[in-house]
Parts: C-alpha cells; sequence; structure tokens
C-alpha cells in the first residue's frame, strides 16, 4: 500500500502512483506548478499550441485564480486542489458540466464519506456551503479543434470559520466564512490533497471516455444511453429542484420553483405567474 | 455528432481535410439546387465551385447525353482542392455568396465572446475564417462561434441573450467582395 503524506506542497509522484488512468495525468500529463497565475489559463494556453487531451495542470496557489463572468477565485495557498485539465469532446460542452459535477461529488464521498450535491449547474455544496467550484472554458486550437479547459477548484484544507485571522482569505472575501466550507469542516480531518486528485481524475475520465465513445459509435442525433445517464445522475443530485430560486442573468432576475431540467440540463422554472421559463444560464440563490 | 463540424444541412459532399483522411461536410440542398439550375438553363456543360478556406472542390457536369431524351441528369464529383484562391473566390462568389453560420449547440447566443464584453462583430464589419463572431452560453459554459468563411458581416440574425436551438442560423456573412 502506498503511503499518503500530508504537506502544503504537491506530490506530483504520490499521485502518478495513486491514478488509475488509462489517459488522464499518465507519464508526463501531469504540469505541476508550485504558484501561477490561473491554471485555466496556463491549460488553454497548452491546448491552443496543440496540447494533447489528458494533461493536467495543478498549483499549491494562484495569483489570479478565474470563476464564472469575471470573477476571482481566492485560495489558501496549500490547502485547495487547484487543477485544469485538458480535453477535446466531441460532445456539447454543457455535458462536461454534467461529467464535472458527478465526478466531484463521487470523489467527495468516496474520499470523505460525505453526500454532497449540486447546485445547479455546477456548483459542488456541503449542507448549504460551497465547497467546489467548476469553470469550464471552450476554445479551438491552431487546427479549429474544440478544446475544452475543465477547472476544478476545491476547498479541501484548512477551517474557513476558525481562520478568521486570515488576513489574506478575509480581506479578499470575508462573506466566504458564511457561504463556503472545507472538506476537512465537513469530514472533520486533514484529507490527502493527492489521493483526491487521483480519485478525481479517474471519475472524470471514466465517464468523458465512455461518452466520448458514445458519440464517436452512434450515427444518431440524439443522446445514446451513457449520455441520458450522466444527465440522469446528474439531475438525481441537484439540490436545487423543488426549491424557490432567484436567478441572477447580469442585471436580470428571474424567480420561481426549479421544477425540472431538460434533456440539454436547462433549468426549468415556474413563475408566480405560472409562466414556464427555460433558463440557460445564470447564478442560482 | 461531432461538435467540431459544421451543423449539418442536407446533401453531404466530401472535403480532404489534411489530405491524409477524408472528413465528411455538407453543403445545403438550396445552393444545390441553384448550381443545378443554373447549369440546366445554361448552354455550358460544367460548373465548379472551389472554396479553398473550407476544403471543398465540387464539380456539377452534364452527363453525356446517350440519346436526345437523356440530357436532364447530372454527375456530381468531388476531387480534391486546389490552392487558387483567387479563382476559387471568384466563382464562389458568383454563384451563392451569402453563408450562416449556424449555432454549434443549444444556448443563448451572445454577441460577446466574454461576460461584460464589447459586441465581437457589427454588421459591415468584415470578418476572416476562423473570427469570434459571437458565443453560446449554455449551462454557464461559453462556446465561441466562429466564422467559417472571410467576408463581411451581411446580417446578425438573433439578439443578444436569445436562446438558439441546434443548427439555427445566427450570422450571415457576405464573400462577394474576397474576390
Amino acid at each position: 500500500m502506498n503511503e499518503i503524506t500530508l504537506s502544503n506542497t504537491l506530490d506530483v509522484a504520490q499521485i502518478q502512483r495513486l491514478l488509475d488512468t488509462k489517459l488522464t495525468g499518465i507519464g508526463n500529463r501531469i504540469i505541476y506548478k508550485p504558484v501561477v497565475d490561473s491554471t485555466n489559463s496556463f491549460a488553454m494556453q497548452l491546448a491552443r499550441t496543440g496540447s494533447e487531451e489528458g494533461v493536467v495542470v495543478l498549483t499549491d496557489s494562484q495569483t489570479a485564480g478565474k470563476g464564472r463572468q469575471g470573477r476571482h477565485w481566492v485560495d489558501m495557498a496549500g490547502k485547495n486542489v487547484l487543477s485544469s485539465t485538458v480535453l477535446r469532446p466531441v460532445f456539447p460542452p454543457y455535458q462536461l458540466v454534467m461529467i464535472a459535477s458527478l465526478a466531484v461529488v463521487q470523489t467527495i464521498a468516496d474520499i470523505c464519506g460525505v453526500e454532497a450535491t449540486i447546485k445547479w449547474p455546477n456548483d459542488i455544496l456541503i449542507g448549504e456551503r460551497k465547497v467546489t467550484g467548476i469553470l469550464i472554458e471552450t476554445s479551438h486550437d491552431h487546427t479549429g479543434q474544440l478544446v475544452a479547459i475543465l477547472g476544478i477548484g476545491v476547498n479541501v484544507n484548512g477551517r474557513l470559520r476558525a481562520s478568521a485571522t486570515d488576513k489574506q482569505t478575509l480581506q479578499a472575501k470575508p462573506e466566504l466564512t458564511e457561504t463556503a466550507i472545507t472538506l476537512e469542516e465537513a469530514c472533520g480531518h486533514v484529507v490527502s490533497r493527492e489521493a483526491f486528485i487521483a480519485s478525481l481524475l479517474y471519475q472524470i475520465e471514466t465517464r468523458y471516455l465512455a461518452l466520448q465513445q458514445e458519440v464517436r459509435e452512434s450515427t444518431a442525433q440524439s443522446h445514446g444511453p451513457i449520455s441520458r445517464l450522466i444527465r440522469e445522475q446528474w439531475r438525481r443530485h441537484l439540490s436545487t429542484l423543488g426549491r424557490t430560486v432567484t436567478v441572477h442573468q447580469g442585471a436580470k432576475l428571474l424567480s420561481g420553483v426549479a421544477e425540472d431540467v431538460n434533456e440539454q440540463g436547462e433549468l426549468l422554472l415556474r413563475d408566480l405567474s405560472g409562466t414556464g421559463i427555460t433558463i440557460t444560464w445564470g447564478d442560482v440563490n | 455528432m461531432d461538435y467540431n463540424k459544421p451543423y449539418p444541412n442536407d446533401l453531404e459532399y466530401h472535403v480532404d481535410g489534411d489530405g491524409s483522411s477524408a472528413q465528411t461536410q455538407q453543403v445545403s440542398v438550396g445552393q444545390l439546387q441553384r448550381l443545378v439550375r443554373l447549369l440546366d438553363e445554361s448552354d455550358v456543360s460544367e460548373i465548379e465551385v472551389k472554396r479553398v478556406e473550407e476544403g471543398m472542390h465540387l464539380v456539377l457536369r452534364k452527363a453525356k447525353a446517350q440519346s436526345s431524351t437523356e440530357t436532364g441528369t447530372y454527375a456530381v464529383q468531388n476531387v480534391p482542392p486546389v490552392a487558387d484562391s483567387a479563382a476559387t473566390k471568384h466563382e464562389t462568389g458568383a454563384v451563392d455568396a451569402r453563408h450562416s453560420i449556424t449555432a454549434p449547440l443549444v444556448g443563448s447566443f451572445h454577441t460577446w465572446g466574454k461576460p461584460k464584453g464589447k459586441a465581437l462583430v457589427a454588421v459591415g464589419d468584415r470578418v476572416k475564417v476562423g473570427q469570434l463572431v459571437g458565443s453560446i452560453q449554455s449551462l454557464n459554459v461559453i462556446s465561441e462561434v466562429e466564422s467559417s468563411i472571410a467576408g463581411r458581416v451581411a446580417e446578425i440574425l438573433v439578439q443578444d441573450g436569445q436562446p438558439v436551438e441546434y443548427g439555427q442560423p445566427l450570422v450571415v456573412i457576405d464573400s462577394s467582395e474576397e474576390a
């Protein structure tokens, strides 16, 4: 059995010993930078210049971590999993949202024994507090092929509520103590980031390769059984459904009951007047 | 479904991408019908369309009559593309200069490439092959929409924020000036 050590510096050799993937992170496909501006930006540069899929960029700290809508992702150095994986999906990018969310939920269950849920479409919550953010960015490489960068940031170690004197974190975003949670807080012990990463990459790859194969082998335009299974598993973990929610789309606000999601994963909202609204994007509160 | 490929229309032709393997792409029935009509109503025996940017070279030729009643049949031939851009652009423009860029997936169309960004193109702007003309947001993932052809933006068919379906025309590019 491999010995697992806990450190604020990632042990890449240990990740590779624990990896059970066919493609992702294998051999020279892990690129570790102790500090980087943004793993997503770095991975996108690699992808645009032809980097193969399955390359994973890892870091201990980002100086310009990215969130959605141009927001910043704040991390505690050496305490988070900050990863970006280069993928070349032949399926629509929204299905990556489902794959990534499910992979994180399953990894949290496997590593911590804690049940996490998904706030539509891809925030991972423990209770009502966010433990993981997912940012998927797409572009085309120099040959015109679609590339997708799957960025995942997980609050792994540290205690946000106990670290109220941590100036770096709190000055940047003091409300984090109320809205965010770490795995250490959730499961009561320090978690190996290396073990988490190895499990996470396996969970992503299993679903990703299965869907790639299904789409490549299918001649039909409709969703196949793997696609439907992923969508249904994702749907079952959505804590948003059945709730009265407000969706922020820039300056626009939409309120109603989140009744279900459709085949493409769009949120089906019923507003107070009884009108059905299909939500393609936005922040749900 | 391969989301790297353009939205399929109705009739297939073949494209030699890098010369090593043939990819299947498609041309609209409407475009083909216009070409056939042009050929039918003229005295010429052959029409050739080349789109070097798309790697397409299409030849429509009146089949040689076996008898005087068999002149209405056509042969569609696909041959490797020829790198003669000037001739290609001229011929393409003469036949059909308006090309629709279609939605590669379902979602909300945005005229910008990044949130809070400016509109990428306006009617009248010149665009190059591969230039971004908008984006589609689906489950908070922003996917770029590129122009597959060089030309001038003739129409933007959908408004910012409007839901779009797979294959829905988004932007019309007029390539007639690309001679």
